[in-house]
């Protein structure tokens, strides 16, 4: 069953050069229990994507509209403020940012900073919260002591633990992964990563795991979307993805990746992606894909179904070019 | 021919413990050797701490050592001590840092960026600045140069911010570069795209590199030979492609089982991590630096430090078990 229903959301932002098309007609479905991986290239949309979902918008939108449709809560994109905060965000869909290690508090110890949700939101007392804290640090490895520390006292990865213990503390069905191991070492990464695929089996959650590491997105994802300039590009099952991708977008951001494990050389693919204030017409991969033609520039390719596995790519010529 | 040969050096930084204090020391590189050809990329790599960005700037004379050598050019730069001695060493070597965005100053023009060594250094015709500059700006591709020359660096991509910087570091002629995680802050394509880049100029000019990163994968296509550092210490050597698929260091093979590739059946399974988290290098563990992490430690590895030796022909470790031990590199399944 979907949990999440996205259907043609666009997040547009006012600048001086004009609209930025962050996001822009992206639509997808999550199902309970699920892993969608949104991969794509810095500047793609795909950070903007999962703040539209949570609704934590800056003061330049310029457009904001579409359908988020979650778990019987109704259209989060027209839902009021207060309902996102009580009913939505953190006991239904929780985020990890990018760089959380810097989103703890510096000045408050590490145990009321958890507490201080519970508290809000469930209207626990001091000691019940604190109760619960603690076992929200025992559910993401950390121990006990860790409830009296400051988070300078910690190493990045233990508080990277606790910024995704605090996230799980209500119990989401849904956690927003925001690059979450971005600015930690490779260790504590597979670490991390390793924690979240126990969680994942643990308490039934579904992950929107946004990342620009294709590797990464493999360690986690059942499904994968790759998104540029604002769209989704093609979305499928990770086996069809990474094994036999169809948009040449895709397949050149696969050959990209410098491989350990086998010995092929990787490609760049050339140019840069577009300024999403002034997109390319017809596909917007068209200036750097080496199969563009006249139709390319001009007519726009929608998603389109292939095989019977729930991919869908936008590509006038997929399954005939790479 | 050897460009570089650094031997038995140790950066020791002195810190104060508490008011009235004994000294204790922060032995941040601890005896490392290594050398270095002509059209050659040494991949130092490691985790944060480790130590490799003090070694590389050491080899710079950007940190003075505490103890060692650091033969460049057969000169010993630890000793010396005259100005133009040093000025001619410092126009042969360069640097090339992580941050395109906070390496190149936001006031100045492309052009001043580039001219400003060629000023240091004493290059006093402006027509000949002016040709150096473009000729720099050819050399890194960003053409045409003169539209570059007159760009500042917000108005460039990131890539194009690192090609900036890549300019820099080449234009005064170069010998030996030191490349500190050039391409870590850059995305997948753009990375490979640089990459490919200095290993072209590298062939042009005949460069040596010493390639700073925490990421095995671009080493294993962009640098010939490969060092591993571990709290201070080189733990394994060797060419870089037999280091990576043969690894003989616990330590590295840790490194390579924390590194996934793409791979849909990742899902189903945990990656092999060791526990633990590198040592305070105030107080490094005794024997092996490695030994509280290491699955396979005994009492031999917690008491007497394992030297750095040839394990097979060009292949180094320093391991008293090197060759016997392995760390499986995925496990159980599980998730999903």
């Amino acid at each position: 069953m979907a949990l999440l229903t996205v259907k043609d959301l666009h997040l547009h932002y006012r600048t001086s050069r004009g609209p930025v098309r962050a996001v822009d007609g992206v639509s997808f479905s999550l199902d309970e229990g699920e892993t969608l991986a949104i991969v794509g290239e810095s500047g793609c949309g795909k950070s903007s994507l999962a703040y539209s979902i949570i609704k934590i918008l800056p003061r330049n939108v310029h457009r904001y509209d579409g359908s988020i449709l979650f778990n019987n809560v109704g259209n989060l994109v027209t839902l009021d403020e207060e309902s996102m905060r009580t009913r939505v965000r953190w006991r239904g869909i929780a985020i990890v940012f990018q760089g959380a290690m810097n989103a703890l508090n510096p000045v408050l110890r590490v145990g009321s900073q958890i507490s201080e949700t519970l508290m809000l939101h469930l209207n626990l007392s001091k000691e019940e919260a604190v109760e619960r804290a603690k076992r929200a640090l025992e559910d993401v490895g950390l121990p006990p002591y860790v409830i009296d520390r400051y988070p300078h006292e910690l190493s990045g990865g233990m508080k990277q633990r606790v910024v995704i213990g605090m996230a799980l503390v209500m119990r989401p069905k849904l956690v927003i992964l925001d690059e979450p191991t971005s600015a930690l070492d490779v260790m504590t990464q597979a670490n991390i990563i390793n924690l979240l695929k126990r969680l994942k089996k643990e308490l039934s959650l579904s992950y929107l795991f946004i990342t620009h590491d294709l590797a990464l997105a493999s360690e986690l994802a059942d499904r994968v979307a790759i998104m540029y300039a604002g769209r989704i590009v093609e979305i499928g099952s990770a086996d069809d993805i990474f094994n036999n991708p169809l948009h040449p977008y895709t397949q050149r951001l696969l050959r990209s990746v410098p491989l350990l494990r086998v010995d092929r050389e990787p490609i760049f693919i050339p140019g840069a992606p577009p300024d999403l204030a002034s997109p390319p017409s017809g596909c917007r991969f068209h200036p750097r894909c080496p199969f563009a033609n006249e139709k390319c520039s001009t007519e726009e390719p929608l998603l389109r179904v292939f095989g019977d596995n729930n991919r869908l790519v936008a590509c006038h010529y997929a399954g005939e070019v790479g | 021919m050897t460009v570089l040969r650094v031997s038995d050096l140790r950066i020791w930084y002195p810190v104060q413990k508490g008011i009235f204090s004994r000294l204790g020391y922060v032995k941040a590189v601890d005896g490392v050797s290594f050398t270095l050809n002509e059209r050659e990329t040494l991949a130092l790599v490691g985790e944060s701490g480790s130590g490799k960005t003090t070694l590389g700037r050491a080899t710079l004379g950007l940190i003075k050592p505490t103890a060692g050598q650091i033969i460049f050019d057969g000169r010993d730069l630890t000793k010396i001590t005259d100005k133009t001695q040093l000025m001619e060493f410092r126009r042969k070597t360069a640097m090339i840092f992580q941050d395109p965005f906070s390496s190149l100053s936001p006031t100045f023009p492309v052009f001043r960026i580039l001219e400003e060594p060629l000023i240091i250094h004493g290059v006093k015709s402006k027509e000949e600045r002016v040709n150096m500059v473009y000729r720099a700006l050819e050399l890194v591709k960003l053409q045409p140069v003169e539209l570059f020359a007159a760009k500042y660096p917000h108005m460039l991509s990131g890539g194009q911010r690192q090609r900036v910087a890549i300019a820099r570091a080449l234009i005064l002629g170069p010998k030996y570069v030191v490349a500190d995680e050039p391409v870590s802050m850059l995305d997948a394509s753009v990375r490979v795209e640089i990459l490919y880049l200095l290993r072209e100029l590298q062939e042009k000019l005949g460069l040596a590199f010493l390639y700073i990163t925490h990421d095995i994968a671009t080493a294993k296509y962009f640098s010939h030979k490969i060092a591993v550092m571990y709290a201070g210490k080189i733990v394994e050597y060797g060419e870089t492609r037999e280091v990576l698929r043969n690894p003989i260091h616990p330590y590295t093979q840790a490194l390579i089982s924390a590194l996934p590739d793409p791979d849909p059946k990742n899902r189903f399974r945990m990656m092999v991590v060791i526990k633990g988290e590198p040592p305070n290098l105030m107080n490094p563990p005794s024997g092996c630096r490695f030994h509280p992490r290491c699955p396979f430690a005994n009492e031999k590895c917690s008491t007497e430090e394992p030297l750095l030796r040839e394990v097979n022909e060009g292949h180094f470790a320093a391991c008293h078990y090197a060759g016997e031990v392995f760390i499986k590199e995925t496990t159980t399944t599980a998730a999903s």
